[in-house]
């Protein structure tokens, strides 16, 4: 049984959702919302590996890679908000509302 | 026929909920809105997985996606709600232009997409992928599987030692 | 069936021992920290070394293996990769030996931190090998975030902390893009394993805005790494307020991590050969592309450099020059121009470490980073001013020095290769760039000297730095060894 919907479709999809990123990392200032934003362009590319994966080959390899992606999203997290909370941390007493220390 | 009627309107239903709450994560000025549109947008994702027969990545993407980063985004945004915006760039792009920009691009990968005649294997199956996934990760991928480990081990050194309270 | 599998991997594993040295070394760090509760750095450095002396032993008896694709086309073991390995190892080591000075650094988590380096290698380690897209992610991934930690390390330091978060959010970015590209290559060519994607780019056409348009997806990300203009907006704050000891290496090991797999995809994946030798570059006319990417990072990283005043900063818009020179070999197509690329990376391994090994010896002196702290040194400090000295000259690229000969080669190769308009424009910029390199020498030489603290230099830094510097002199005119390894070690498997 064919899938009524084409690849194309999927990929559309994905497509907007990369743009959707790209816009939210272009846009926003919080650190937070810059890191959904790179959330939305992985979720993209997931989308394109299962697509590619399911129409293109037929092996699972694009399944596999997907699972790699959501590991190192959390990793790349994990990170991040780790950073994000030591700053939090320090700048707690400190009175300046952009984190403006080192020159542009 | 009406069983493609139905996976048409599931996939335009799905595609909707991720791309809507897309939109709300990326524009709305309230960060934590945009956080519980994120969970969305993973859902919407997971169900067009489970579209494209990846049942295992499909409870995966729940499990992981919207049950561990999201909540640890969430964390993070609650945690420092009443503090300083932590806020990185001292120019802010305005908001039309980017939107233009990421238009063209859509407008430009559309095309490409569309145009180019992808060589889409026939008969596409659908077959239960976990024990496949599983025999693939220690015969073909059991390299990254196993630096996997080694990576994951030094991202929580790493995010320990730097969350750490002060008084350590 | 089976059993064939099972004797594969078993084979393959001797062809990662570097890599399992390196995590028995992580594991023994561990074990010593929970065990032994010890604070004192002394004993973590100490075994870090030992184990990247293993590991670099191991990575020397490799070199006699043939080469072979290893775990299932996930890893190719060729010269070109153990080229790199040993690079990385020599930077980590002596990154391990000169923290062992710094007690701010190592006060608090000696363990972690020796923890964080040894991961980052092995990140490195795998991206140069890497053969498979999704080994060459993880890779990646592993190496960037050990360098966002270790760039956050002082976290009492605010400029630390938000160098750290800086480099999270455009690595972050830039690697998600990245990804996007990769996921294209795949659907576009039914594989992820770069020697599949070569055959099929060579055999059937994909028009060739898609693939230019997937290609610089994967350029976002790859000159990120090498920061590379338009890519290279996160370079200087992170230079900037990051452990001193932490920026030099990454503007180097890292740097040079980027190159190796812009190296092995852009010519293993986008280009063949065909029988008499000469490389064809597939899909799209991606040479152009790096030209223009070359020229970019050259003019934007000297003009920049000529404004800057700190000198970590300075050295940071220097690299992106830098990165800009090494782009330029590889429009050459040819072993020549690559190996001059090999050969222009392990000099700038002298110059660069050399150059911020030098600033920091002599923080505790100065108490800043301002190149005008650095005012009539020559008085007090006349030896390290010297090594500063040939580490300028070198990074100018002014005889006897090894820049002048690796310079040399890579312009050469350029010019030898057709592209006689990017040779000048180098040239050109290499011009603009005295004049940032020589303030350095004539505020030390030649203004009136600031008061200083009178204290001693740190130990170990100063002796390496010295020791790089007269390495910087000998191998000006004695280059051909590294010159000879580096065109030994060009061979990319599958390519001669």
């Amino acid at each position: 049984m064919t899938n009524p919907i084409g690849l194309q479709e999927f990929l559309i999809v994905s497509a907007m959702l990369f743009t959707l990123g790209i816009i939210a990392m272009l846009t926003r200032k919080n650190a937070v919302g810059i890191l959904m934003g790179v959330e939305l362009i992985l979720n993209a590319a997931n989308i394109n590996l299962v697509a590619f994966s399911h129409f293109i080959t037929k092996e699972l390899s694009g399944q596999i890679f997907v699972m790699f992606v959501i590991l190192l999203a959390a990793i790349e997290a994990i990170i991040a908000l780790a950073i994000i909370l030591s700053i939090y941390r320090i700048f707690e007493s400190v009175e300046t509302d952009t984190i403006k220390n080192l020159k542009g | 026929m009406t069983d493609i009627l139905i996976y048409k309107i599931i996939f335009y239903c799905f595609s909707a909920v991720t791309i809507g709450s897309a939109a709300v994560v990326v524009f709305d000025k309230n960060i934590v809105r945009a956080a519980f549109a994120l969970f969305f947008t993973l859902m919407g994702v997971a169900g067009l997985f489970a579209m494209l027969g990846a049942d295992f990545l499909a409870g995966l993407q729940i499990l992981l996606y919207a049950g561990g980063i999201l909540v640890l985004i969430l964390f993070g945004i609650m945690l420092t709600q009443r503090l300083v915006d932590v806020d990185i760039k001292s120019g802010r792009i305005q908001l039309l232009p980017s939107i233009i920009a990421g238009l063209i691009l859509l407008f430009f990968m559309t095309i490409m997409i569309v145009k180019y005649k992808w060589n889409i294997a026939t008969n596409v199956v659908y077959a239960y992928t976990t024990k496949s996934i599983g025999a693939l990760l220690l015969t073909d991928y059991i390299l990254p599987f196993e630096i996997a480990s080694v990576a994951l081990l030094a991202a929580l050194i790493g995010a320990v030692m730097l969350a750490r309270s002060k008084e350590k | 069936m089976n059993e064939e599998i099972v004797k594969h991997i078993i084979n393959s594993t001797r062809y990662i021992l570097p890599e399992i040295i390196i995590t028995c070394g992580i594991l023994v760090l561990i074990l010593i920290n929970v065990l032994s509760k010890s604070r004192k750095y002394s004993l973590y450095a100490f075994f870090t070394i030992l184990t990247l002396i293993a590991a670099s032993i191991a990575t020397f008896t490799l070199f006699s293996l043939p080469e072979n694709y290893a775990y299932f086309g996930m890893i190719a073991v060729d010269k070109f990769s153990l080229f790199f390995k040993l690079f990385f190892i020599l930077s980590t080591l002596l990154l391990a030996l000169i923290s062992m000075d710094s007690k701010e650094l190592l006060e608090h988590s000696p363990a972690e931190y020796h923890v964080l380096m040894l991961s980052m290698l092995i990140g490195m380690n795998l991206l140069a090998s890497g053969n498979n897209l999704l080994m060459i992610y993880l890779a990646f991934e592993m190496l960037s975030t050990a360098a966002y930690v270790l760039t956050g390390y002082l976290k009492q330091k605010k400029d630390s902390l938000e160098a750290s978060l800086k480099y999270v959010i455009y690595g972050a970015m830039s690697s998600g893009i990245m990804l996007f590209g990769f996921t294209y290559l795949y659907g576009l060519t039914g594989d992820l394993r770069i020697t599949i994607i070569k055959e099929t780019l060579k055999n059937s056409p994909i028009p060739q805005p898609f693939i230019l348009f997937v290609m610089i997806l994967i350029l976002a990300g790859i000159g990120f790494k090498i920061s590379s203009a338009p890519f290279h907006f996160w370079a200087p704050d992170v230079y900037e307020g990051a452990p001193t000891a932490i920026t030099a290496h990454l503007s180097v090991a890292s740097k040079a991590a980027g190159f190796a797999i812009l190296i092995r995809l852009f010519f293993s994946a986008f280009s063949y050969q065909i029988p008499d030798g000469i490389m064809v570059q597939t899909g799209a006319p991606w040479i152009s592309l790096i030209a223009f990417l070359a020229v970019l990072s050259m003019t934007i990283g000297n003009v920049a450099a000529l404004l800057q005043k700190n000198i970590k900063r300075m050295l940071a818009y220097s690299g992106i020059a830098q990165a800009g020179y090494m782009i330029m070999g590889l429009v050459t197509m040819n072993n020549e121009g690559i190996s001059a690329v090999l050969f222009y990376l392990a000099s700038y391994l002298i110059m660069n470490l050399g150059a911020f090994y030098i600033a920091i010896s002599l923080y505790p002196l100065t108490g800043s980073y301002a190149i005008d702290s650095y005012a009539g040194l020559w008085k007090k400090k006349p030896f390290a001013v010297i090594a500063m000295t040939f580490f300028m000259l070198s990074l100018i690229g002014i005889p006897p020095f090894i820049g002048f000969f690796s310079k040399f080669m890579l312009f050469a190769a350029v010019i030898r290769a057709g592209w006689v308009w990017l040779a000048v424009v180098a040239v050109l910029n290499s011009v603009v760039s005295l004049y940032y390199y020589m303030y350095v020498i004539k505020v030390m030489v030649v203004d009136a000297p600031v008061k200083t603290e009178t204290v001693a230099m740190p130990k170990f830094v100063y002796a390496t730095a010295l020791v790089l510097a007269v390495l910087s002199l000998i191998f000006g005119p004695g280059f051909q060894p590294i010159y000879d390894f580096a065109k030994y070690s060009v061979q990319l498997i599958g390519l001669r």
